[in-house]
C-alpha cells in the first residue's frame, strides 16, 4: 500500500533564532499532519530552534556543510531525499536553493518550492545561477512585490514559475488586548497619559535608530511632552545609540530595553510603532505591530511601502528626512483620535493580507502542485 | 504571444495627444510581441445636427481602423447615451466591440487581452474575454479605482471584473494598495510603473536651454514655473492661481508661471488671472503637441502639479527626466515619485501651503542631475517587457480565497 501522507522537507542553512527560521517552525506546526509529514534539513547544526523542532517530534537532519562549495552535501542531500521518500522540498534563500535543487534533480517527481526572502544580491554570477536553478524548481516564491519584480526583470526567471505570497503573522498571538496592555505598561513604568513610541529591531546600522532618536529629540524637549521612546533589541550599535541619546539630552525620554522575549505584550504597551530602517524586505515585526493594532510611522523603503498604507494604517516618511519624521511622530502623539482608527485599519489590513493562515493556504496549494506546469 | 491592447484612451487622427502614454506603451510592446489595439469610440450620427457638437465632429471622423506606427488600430463604435448610460457604459462598449474581437480571434490575432482603465474598458474587456475563452489582464491607472469605486453600480462591476480577470496591474503602489483593499488576491496583482521616452525627455545643456528660452520668449534672468496638463478642475489650478495671488500681494512673486495645455477650465482661469492682476506673471500656451512639451520642460526652472487627485502622472516623470524640481499635491502615486531631494509635497487645495512651498522651492538650489537619477526612470521598452511577462505569467497563480 502506498503512503497516504506526503513527506515534506524544509531546507535552510541553519536553525538559529531569526525571522525565516521562526517561519519554518510555524510552517512545521501548521502543515496539516494528516496530509503532510514534515522534516527539516540544516547545513549547519547547533541552532537553538533545532530543539524546538525535535520537541515537536520533527526529524532534523544535520548535513554539516563544509567550507566553500561542498559537492558531498549534494550527495548527502540526495540520499536523504531518496532514502526518506521526500515528495515536496521547500528551500529558503540562495544556498539552500542551490543544494536542494542539485540534489532534487534526477530524484523523480519531487515538487520543489523555493522562497526568496530578500532582494537578491546583485552580482551577475548570482543572477545566472538563479536563472538556471529556477528552471529546475517547480515554484519560486517572492515575499514582496519588490522581490517579485527583481526575479522577473533582473534575474529573468520565467514569470510562469514565479508566485507572490506575502509573509503572514499569527494574528491571534499578536492581537490587541486591554488586559495585556495594562500589565505591560506598568512593567515599563508608563502612566496612562503617556504616549509610548516603540521600536523592535536589532540595534544595527541598517535599522537607523539614529534618525529616530534625532527626530524624537525635539518632541522630547517640548514643554508638557508626554511622549516616551522605547527601544527593544540589542546589537552592535547599542553603545553609540545610548551615547547619542545622552548627547541629545533625551535620556529621560528614552528607554533601551535590550533583547526581550515578550514581544506580544510589549507591543500592547505601545501607542505608536516606529521603524526607520534604511532598507527592509518584509519586516515581520512591523506586521506584528500592525496586527496588535498599532499605527505605524515607517520609512518609505523596500517592503515597508507594501505594508503601510500611507495616511490610513500609518505614515510613510522618506528615509533620511528627520524633519518629516518628527512632524509625523508629533502628529500621532498629539492625536489619540487618529491613532485609534489608524490602529484598527492597520489590524484590518493585516487580517486581509498578512494573515499566517492565508499564507499557509497559498503554500499548501503549491505543495500540492496546484498550477504546476501551467502555461 | 499575440496581445490585444484594449483602451478607449488612444490617439485618433482627430486627437493625436489623447492616450499618448498608452500609445507609447503599445509601440514598445509591438517591438517585442505581436500587438494590436482596439480603441472603442462613442458612435455619433453623421448629421448636420450632431456635427454642431465638437465631440461629435471628432467621433464621427474617426476611421474604422488605421495604422499607428507598427500597431494596427481598430476603432469600433459603440452607443453612448449622454447622462443615461453612465453605469451601463461597459455593456454598450462590450456590445460594440465584441464582433470585432471575435473576428480578430478567428483570424488568429489574439491570445490574450490587456485592458487599460478598469472602468469602463476593463469591465467590458473582461466580459468579452470570458466569452472568447482567453485570459485578460486589467491595468488600473487612477480614477478607475479612486473615483468610480464610490458609485455603487460601477463599484459592483469593477469588483466583478477584478475578481474575474486573470491578472491585474497598477501603475503605483498606492493603487496596488487600494486594489488589495477591495479584496483582490495579491498574488495576481502586479505593480508596473509607467515609463518615459528618455530619448526625448532628458536634461538639456546650457546652450540648448538658452536657445530654447529665446525661442519660447522666456527672459534669461527670470525663473519659470511650468504646469503641463489638461486645464480641468481636477488639476487644482484654481488653488495654484490663489497661491500665486497670495505671493503677488506680498510682493514675493519672483517667478512666472506657464500653463501648458488646454481644456474646459481655460476661460475661467483666464478671468481669474485678469481679476488678480497676474496677466504679466501667468502665461497660457494652449494645446502643445506631446513631443514639444519637452521644450517647455527643458526651458523651465520648476514643475508644479497641484492636482486634487492623481494616479501616476507621467508628466511628472517627464519633468524629472528633464531635471526639474517638483511642487505637487500629496495625492495618489506622487509621494512615491517626489522624494525630499526631488521637490516638495503639499496638501491639495491649500493655497497658503502651496505658496509657502513655491517660495521654498525657488529659494533652494536643486541638484538637477540627482532629480533625474532619483526618479528611477525606465524606458517604455522595459515597461513593455514587464507587461508582457505579467501576461505570460498570469494564467497560473496560487489563488487565495
Amino acid at each position: 500500500m502506498s503512503r497516504v501522507r506526503k513527506r515534506i522537507l524544509f531546507v535552510n542553512y541553519c536553525m538559529a533564532m531569526g525571522g525565516i527560521e521562526n517561519m519554518i517552525v510555524d510552517f512545521v506546526r501548521h502543515v496539516p499532519r494528516d496530509e503532510f509529514e514534515p522534516q527539516v534539513a540544516v547545513f549547519e547544526s547547533g541552532g537553538s530552534l533545532e530543539q524546538v523542532l525535535e520537541a515537536e517530534g520533527v526529524p532534523v537532519h544535520r548535513l554539516h556543510k563544509r567550507e566553500g562549495i561542498d559537492l558531498g552535501l549534494v550527495l548527502r542531500l540526495r540520499q536523504l531525499i531518496r532514502g526518506q521518500g521526500i515528495d515536496v522540498i521547500h528551500s529558503h534563500n540562495y544556498s539552500a536553493w542551490l543544494y536542494a535543487c542539485l540534489a532534487a534533480r534526477a530524484t523523480g517527481n519531487v515538487i520543489h518550492v523555493h522562497t526568496e526572502h530578500s532582494e537578491v544580491d546583485r552580482s551577475w554570477r548570482r543572477y545566472l545561477a538563479e536563472r538556471w536553478l529556477s528552471r529546475f524548481t517547480t515554484f519560486v516564491v517572492a515575499v514582496s512585490r519588490h522581490v517579485h519584480a527583481a526575479m522577473i526583470q533582473d534575474i529573468g526567471i520565467d514569470p510562469r514559475r514565479v508566485r507572490l505570497v506575502y509573509n503572514g503573522v499569527d494574528v491571534s498571538r499578536f492581537s490587541p488586548g486591554a488586559g495585556r496592555r495594562a500589565g505591560a505598561r506598568q512593567g515599563l513604568g508608563l502612566s496612562p497619559d503617556q504616549v509610548a513610541i516603540g521600536i523592535v529591531a536589532r540595534l544595527a546600522r541598517i535599522k537607523n535608530h539614529d534618525a529616530l532618536l534625532r527626530a524624537f529629540a525635539p518632541l522630547c524637549q517640548e514643554p508638557g511632552n508626554r511622549a516616551r521612546l522605547v527601544v527593544v533589541g540589542d546589537g552592535p550599535e547599542r553603545a553609540a545609540l545610548e551615547q547619542l541619546a545622552h548627547g541629545l539630552g533625551i535620556t529621560n525620554g528614552v528607554t533601551f530595553l535590550g533583547e526581550r522575549h515578550d514581544i506580544p505584550e510589549l507591543l500592547n504597551a505601545f501607542d505608536i510603532y516606529a521603524l526607520t530602517s534604511l532598507n527592509e524586505g518584509m519586516n515581520l515585526t512591523l506586521l506584528e505591530a500592525m496586527s496588535t493594532g498599532l499605527p505605524v510611522v515607517a520609512t518609505a523603503v523596500g517592503g515597508n511601502v507594501e505594508i503601510v498604507e500611507e495616511g490610513v494604517t500609518g505614515c510613510l516618511v522618506p528615509s533620511g528626512d528627520i524633519g518629516a519624521l518628527t512632524e509625523r511622530l508629533r502628529y500621532l502623539v498629539n492625536s489619540a483620535a487618529v491613532r485609534t482608527p489608524m490602529g484598527q485599519e492597520a489590524r484590518a489590513r493585516v487580517l486581509r493580507l498578512f494573515d499566517q493562515q492565508a499564507m499557509m493556504r497559498d503554500y499548501l496549494a503549491l505543495y500540492r502542485g496546484v498550477g504546476k506546469g501551467t502555461t | 504571444m499575440r496581445l490585444l491592447l484594449y483602451s478607449s484612451q488612444f490617439p485618433t487622427p482627430q486627437d493625436p495627444n489623447g492616450g499618448i502614454f498608452t500609445a507609447q506603451l503599445g509601440e514598445a510592446m509591438a517591438r517585442q510581441a505581436e500587438v494590436s489595439v482596439v480603441c472603442p469610440i462613442p458612435w455619433c450620427p453623421d448629421t448636420a445636427w450632431a456635427r454642431r457638437s465638437q465631440a461629435c465632429r471628432w467621433y464621427a471622423g474617426v476611421p474604422r481602423s488605421t495604422q499607428y506606427g507598427a500597431l494596427p488600430v481598430y476603432y469600433p463604435k459603440y452607443v453612448q447615451l449622454p447622462r443615461i448610460s453612465g453605469p451601463l457604459q461597459p455593456m454598450f462598449q462590450a456590445l460594440g466591440s465584441f464582433g470585432l474581437l471575435r473576428r480578430l480571434q478567428q483570424q488568429g490575432k489574439i491570445d490574450a487581452i490587456n485592458a487599460h482603465w478598469i472602468y469602463p474598458d476593463g469591465v467590458a474587456a473582461t466580459w468579452m474575454a470570458r466569452r472568447l475563452g482567453i485570459p485578460v489582464m486589467l491595468t488600473a491607472l487612477g480614477s478607475d479605482i479612486n473615483v468610480y469605486t464610490h458609485y455603487p453600480w460601477r463599484r459592483r462591476q469593477i469588483l466583478w471584473a477584478l475578481q474575474q480577470a486573470n491578472g491585474v496591474s497598477a501603475v503605483s503602489q498606492a493603487l496596488v494598495t487600494a486594489i488589495e483593499r477591495l479584496g483582490v488576491d495579491p498574488g495576481k496583482l502586479r505593480l508596473i510603473r509607467n515609463g518615459v521616452n528618455t530619448s526625448v525627455f532628458s536634461r538639456a545643456d546650457e546652450a540648448t536651454i538658452r536657445s530654447l528660452r529665446r525661442q519660447l520668449g522666456l527672459r534669461d534672468e527670470r525663473k519659470y514655473l511650468v504646469f503641463v496638463g489638461r486645464l480641468h478642475p481636477v488639476k487644482g489650478l484654481v488653488h495654484l492661481l490663489e497661491a500665486l495671488s497670495l505671493l503677488h500681494s506680498r510682493g514675493n512673486l519672483n517667478f512666472d508661471t506657464i500653463l501648458v495645455g488646454d481644456g474646459e477650465l481655460r476661460p475661467e482661469l483666464e478671468r481669474t488671472v485678469a481679476a488678480r492682476d497676474l496677466v504679466e506673471q501667468v502665461r497660457f500656451t494652449g494645446e502643445v503637441a506631446h513631443p514639444r512639451v519637452r521644450e517647455w520642460l527643458q526651458a523651465g526652472d520648476a514643475f508644479c502639479l497641484p492636482s486634487l487627485m492623481e494616479g501616476m502622472p507621467n508628466v511628472v516623470l517627464e519633468a524629472q527626466a528633464c531635471g526639474l524640481p517638483v511642487v505637487a499635491s500629496r495625492v495618489g502615486g506622487l509621494p512615491e515619485m517626489v522624494g525630499p531631494q526631488a521637490g516638495i509635497l503639499v496638501e491639495p487645495a491649500k493655497p497658503a501651503d502651496l505658496a509657502e512651498a513655491l517660495e521654498r522651492l525657488f529659494s533652494k538650489a536643486w541638484d538637477r542631475e540627482e532629480i533625474a537619477r532619483a526618479a528611477g526612470l525606465q524606458s517604455w521598452e522595459a515597461v513593455a517587457s514587464q507587461y508582457l511577462a505579467a501576461v505570460e505569467g498570469m494564467s497560473g497563480h496560487a489563488g487565495r480565497g
